[in-house]
């Protein structure tokens, strides 16, 4: 309801703009998109998700709104779900945020909205960017905060019956740089300060006596893991607060008939997870309205500290912490895919439609983990863009 | 607290290096960084984020792609 609300309230103020705008004279750009991503992997998850965005804009008065609508369909049989005897479940989550940004010259404000549902989860976020170009527009600064508000439940008990709560405060700062006159440096830092429990409610943790734990092997069989543990299952428990600090670097090139984009992330947090990852690609020109070109992303993290292949109970003891989720342990990605874009509109302006179409596939190592120790995941989008 | 000063520090020195040996682009030379490939968000559609945010165990950074490119 709340999302719906918003999404009316921004058409109403985006329509009351462009009457504004039109009677003043002024060229609005107006854009709009639609996408769909097939997600599978061979831990028999599949996610389709079509979305929709619009932007509305007067580049000359310097003002805009964004809009953006999603939705997930989730089929998961996991190993993780095989593992607690559940069957295949189907989830769908609906996601929305809309935008409106300001910047009639040197100095601009953006403010922006969220809301995500799914039945066990709802999540709200809100925040604000402040920007300041420098330098003649050579260098541009930008000063961010947003809050979110998330509430964690179970599928089909009400959220006033058991729930918790999960808050997050995220701050940023980044600038951008003009280089030459082919080249755009931009670099960010972000600071995300988490609190409450983020445990998930279904993730049951296997425990192993003493005498036991270290017989047990990575990759070790439902069937396995059933044998060795002892009776006592628990569920997962995590920290209750998460320091968060990346920074970020994007680095964009263009040669006479290509663009070339490397990024690279480091990353800490307070739970002890050390992260690095690198992204690269090259859009080549393949004649005057097609562009086509591969992608590469390598990501490597150590795990929590609290992460184990198999956590001991000692009787009535339990590990304080303990969590099943394979993202907090030692894993590595490596991605290999490719982007293609093709420009469909009219001789006047090729670029005002165009087709966008991606396919990335995901190896993924899992390094001290129960029941799996690799992933290999498929994803592919197509996108139509349209800009009057 | 470290974490913040080196964070802090880490900062400055990009700050630094971003902007030392730069040429300055007039207005009129700024043709090709307007290309929507060369803007200083991110490529990915909003299936492709949301899968790597899942895949990776490390929040993805969200002030580059809110940073003003200077071009537009």
């Amino acid at each position: 309801m709340q999302l719906r609300t918003a999404l009316l309230l921004a058409a109403s103020l985006a329509s009351s703009w462009l009457a504004e705008a039109r009677a003043d004279g002024g060229r609005l750009d107006v854009r709009a998109s639609s996408e769909v991503g097939a997600y599978s992997d061979t831990d028999h998850v599949a996610v389709l998700t079509p979305s929709i965005s619009g932007h509305l804009g007067d580049p000359a008065a310097g003002w805009s709104v964004d809009g953006w609508y999603l939705v997930d369909v989730i089929s998961a049989a996991s190993v993780d779900i095989v593992s607690t005897a559940s069957r295949r479940w189907t989830e769908v989550r609906q996601a929305g945020d809309a935008r409106a940004a300001f910047k009639p010259h040197d100095l601009g404000v953006s403010v922006e909205g969220s809301v995500s549902s799914e039945p066990d989860y709802l999540a709200f976020a809100a925040g604000g960017y402040v920007t300041k170009d420098l330098d003649d527009r050579n260098l541009s600064l930008v000063l961010g905060y947003g809050y979110g508000h998330d509430t964690i439940g179970r599928t089909g008990t009400p959220f006033s019956i058991y729930s918790h709560a999960f808050d997050h405060h995220a701050m940023s700062a980044g600038l951008t740089r003009l280089i030459d006159r082919r080249t755009v440096l931009a670099i960010a830092a972000d600071v995300t300060l988490e609190s409450g429990d983020s445990s998930k409610p279904y993730r049951y943790i296997p425990l192993f006596s003493p005498e036991v734990a270290p017989t047990v092997q990575a990759g070790a069989t439902v069937q396995e893991v059933s044998r060795l543990r002892s009776p006592e299952t628990v569920l997962e428990r995590l920290p209750l607060s998460r320091d968060r600090f990346g920074v970020t670097a994007r680095l964009a090139r263009r040669t006479p008939r290509a663009t070339i984009r490397i990024e690279s992330t480091i990353y800490d947090d307070s739970w002890g997870i050390k992260a690095f990852s690198a992204d690269g690609r090259d859009l080549v020109d393949v004649g005057a309205r097609f562009s086509l070109g591969p992608h590469v992303r390598y990501y490597v993290q150590s795990p929590v500290t609290f992460w184990k292949l198999a956590y001991v109970t000692n009787g009535d003891s339990v590990p304080a912490f303990r969590t099943g989720d394979r993202e907090l342990g030692p894993l590595i990605n490596l991605t290999i895919g490719a982007r293609a874009k093709w420009d469909v509109g009219p001789a006047s302006s090729p670029d005002a439609w165009n087709l966008v179409a991606t396919f990335d596939t995901t190896y993924t190592r899992f390094l001290d983990d129960l029941y799996i120790t690799e992933r290999v995941s498929a994803l592919g989008t197509l996108t139509l863009e349209a800009s009057w | 607290m470290v974490r913040m000063r080196f964070s802090k520090q880490l900062t400055s020195l990009a700050i630094l290096c971003a902007c030392s040996g730069c040429s300055h682009v007039a207005a009129y030379e700024r043709g090709v960084v307007a290309r929507p490939d060369m803007t200083a968000s991110d490529l990915s559609g909003r299936a492709a984020q949301h899968a790597t945010e899942v895949h990776e165990g490390a929040a993805r950074s969200g002030a580059v792609s809110e940073a003003g490119c200077g071009c537009n």
